[in-house]
């Protein structure tokens, strides 16, 4: 075999791995848009959100919410029917323009300590989520309500925007791994605003 | 020669032996100690600790593979050259292609379909398309890489460098939280990492050495990047993160356990297919296999 042949033969495999490469990015690029684009609007009570496609949206006056952290001003809940350990809340608070959130921010804390078992808070700080000034804190709390189940540790995100009139709180909770919910609730909680 | 061929076996196998057990020591002591202590680490201190948790299981999974190549050893500079090299494309390509431009902590856990396709075809193929890219465009070419077998050394090399700069990003990012559960996964993921690539390296070494189809190697960069998928869904969707408090405890082992019997599997399958290519007959030190 000369030494022409070999380097034509690696050229083609080296092309080969290139297109086949990229033949699975752009595959996964589709996939990407595909996800990311794949989701309903929703306006409740004034509040619109775009929920994942195949979520299943629970209010308080209409559904078996069931949700450990529920408190005052619940909009709705937002779940995959495929991972029920893991929900979206968003709840809407009135408010005065000058309203601190770290107030409001500590108040719910507060309501929460009383409600839940061994609530605790992990951080709580200002953020800026896609440009949106806000605050976020990150908690854990032990669910023992079912009788037939193990106590279930959760831990959640509240992101916690001032909108006019109202503080909008979005919440991650989730028994499964935070990091990787992270992401794509940080997608969803980026869009939540008041409006049609 | 048979009697010196199964004492070199039996120093590897020692050899292999103390390798485990250095790992396990490894594992034991950082558990131990953070268990113990509880230390907090910001800053420097704690991109040191990541720098120190990744590369003491990178280099003693890299001896691990290194003397499998034991009819003529690669020079220590070159493995070293590709390891450097896998990790400089993690860091300058890998992670940013991920992270930033596919966003994939964004959607890629939105469903079981999504996430398994995703950790594929975006995870799988960019990582290890970088580590074949690591070896293909540096050593390959090159007087060094003279027998088929090399293909697998030098592709670990690569993986275990990619895993390493993973690794530090990894504790950097978690804050240094729970590091008893994140040398488990470091130790895991390294071998991971590095058996993948030693698939890739495998068909690099067969497509240097003997004529094979213009699919070949894409068929095996294809392969890994499956292993790397299915490696990857595993240790994310049931394992409810290692770093968190969330999940019962047996279902918080369960995906690294699996991961970690994958990674195992590929690994032996691997050390088979070299100790095999070493008794081939018309594959010599020197290289092409004779026609």
């Amino acid at each position: 075999m000369t030494v022409q042949t070999m380097t034509s033969r690696s050229s083609s495999q080296t092309l080969y791995v290139f297109a086949a490469t990229a033949i699975a990015l752009l595959i996964g690029w589709g996939l990407m848009s595909y996800v990311t684009g794949n989701t309903r609007p929703v306006t409740l009570d004034g509040v619109s959100a775009a929920v994942p496609s195949g979520w299943v949206i629970e209010q308080p006056t209409t559904g078996p919410l069931n949700t450990g952290s529920e408190v005052a001003g619940l909009v709705f809940t937002a779940r995959d029917p495929l991972d029920p350990e893991t929900r979206y809340l968003v709840s809407s608070l009135p408010a005065s323009p000058d309203t601190d959130l770290g107030a409001t921010t500590a108040i719910r804390n507060l309501q929460r300590a009383q409600d839940l078992t061994a609530y605790r808070v992990l951080e709580q700080t200002p953020v800026s989520l896609s440009g949106r000034d806000g605050y976020r804190v990150s908690f854990a709390y032990v669910d023992a309500s079912q009788a037939d189940r193990v106590p279930v540790v959760y831990e959640g995100v509240d992101y916690y925007f001032a909108e006019g009139d109202h503080t909008i709180v979005v919440t991650l909770e989730t028994a499964r791994s935070i990091e990787d919910a992270l992401g794509a609730f940080q997608a969803f909680a980026a869009e939540v605003g008041l409006g049609e | 020669m048979e009697k010196k061929r199964s004492q070199h076996l039996t120093s590897i196998v020692q050899a292999d032996l103390v390798s485990i057990l250095a790992l396990v020591f490894f594992v034991v002591v950082v558990y131990g100690l953070d268990t113990l202590l509880n230390p907090q680490f910001t800053g420097f201190p704690l991109v040191l600790t990541g720098v120190v948790l990744s590369l003491v299981p990178a280099v003693i999974w890299l001896g691990f593979f290194y003397r499998r190549d034991r009819l003529e050893p690669e020079p220590k500079g070159m493995v070293l050259q590709v390891f450097t090299l896998g990790g400089l494309l993690a860091a300058a390509i890998g992670i940013p292609v991920l992270d930033n431009l596919f966003a994939v902590d964004g959607w890629l856990t939105r469903s079981t379909l999504s996430h398994i396709l995703g950790a594929i075809l975006v995870v799988g193929f960019t990582q290890e398309f970088l580590k074949y890219a690591a070896v293909r465009f540096s050593v390959f070419s090159s007087g060094e890489f003279d027998e088929p077998v090399d293909g697998i050394v030098y592709a670990t090399a690569a993986g275990l460098g990619y895993a390493a700069l993973l690794n530090v990003n990894f504790v950097i990012e978690s804050g240094g939280v729970d590091l008893a559960v994140g040398v488990i996964r470091i130790t895991v993921t390294s071998l991971a990492h590095a058996s993948f690539a030693g698939v890739v390296g495998y068909f690099l070494g067969q497509e240097k050495f003997t004529n094979r189809p213009a699919w070949w190697t894409a068929s095996g960069v294809a392969l890994a990047a499956t292993l790397n998928g299915v490696f990857f869904f595993l240790r994310s969707t049931l394992t409810q993160g290692a770093l968190s408090t969330s999940g019962s405890g047996v279902q918080r082992w369960l995906g690294f356990a699996l991961a970690a019997v994958l990674a195992t599997a590929v690994t032996w399958v691997l050390s088979g297919t070299i100790r095999k290519q070493m008794q081939l007959p018309g594959t010599t030190a020197g290289g092409m296999e004779e026609a």
